[in-house]
């Protein structure tokens, strides 16, 4: 069965521990609507199956859960998963929807020249407020509650 | 025009009064208030950062949202 679209999830530190449970409501949302969606957690989120998922699947949605820079979208332990002017062709045709440190800078302009059809991202660094006691549960994160809500909204 | 130096004093006391459970992840990086308010006092890339967020937050707030 062909997937709707792709999320990619690492949780290898307490930053993107947040988006990782952050995007359970994306998937919750699709799984009620049946909508058809391939995630890619913890170590799954790799350059390895990403470009291969890409090539082979051609989702029309992307999400990128991760660290990034301006030409760069990271995964699992920051390991670079589309770098502009390497692999950002992988994203022609595609929505992409990137929670990653300024990848819409440079990166984002350059998929979309390369022909991605939209690119929604950050061109600056990606930031949110949280409770420290609440660190290691994120999903009970009352302080970090509204970012969430935002960034979901995007979606 | 309001000067640097009095934006960054009204900014530092914001900080001061932030509830001490409260930390800013931010580009790969977690802060808790005292580094927060430090990167603010050392004019860092941060600190800037966090004084045009800070200022962009109270504008907004002036504005209505």
């Amino acid at each position: 069965m062909k997937s709707k679209f792709l999320i990619t999830r690492p949780r290898h530190d307490s930053i993107v521990n947040y988006l990782f449970y952050w995007s359970r409501e994306i998937i919750k949302f699709a799984e009620n609507k049946n909508i058809l969606f391939s995630d890619f957690r913890d170590k799954n989120a790799n350059r390895k199956n990403v470009e291969k998922f890409l090539n082979t699947q051609n989702p029309r949605l992307v999400i990128f859960n991760g660290h990034g820079d301006a030409k760069t979208i990271c995964g699992y332990n920051n390991e670079p998963l589309i770098v502009k002017d390497e692999n950002e062709e992988l994203l022609t045709l595609k929505i992409i929807y990137a929670i990653a440190c300024n990848a819409a800078k440079e990166l984002g302009e350059s998929a979309v020249e390369k022909g991605c059809d939209s690119f929604i991202g950050y061109e600056n660094r990606f930031g949110f407020a949280v409770d420290s006691t609440r660190i290691a549960t994120p999903q009970k994160d009352k302080i970090a509650e509204p970012f969430k809500k935002f960034s979901n909204t995007v979606v | 025009m309001v000067e640097y130096e009095e934006i960054k004093k009204l900014i530092l006391v914001r900080l001061e009064a932030m509830p001490s459970n409260i930390e800013i992840f931010l580009g790969g990086r977690s802060l808790n208030k005292e580094e927060l308010i430090e990167e603010v006092k050392k004019d860092t890339e941060l600190g800037k950062l966090i004084v045009e967020m800070q200022l962009k937050y109270l504008r907004q707030m002036k504005e209505g949202f």
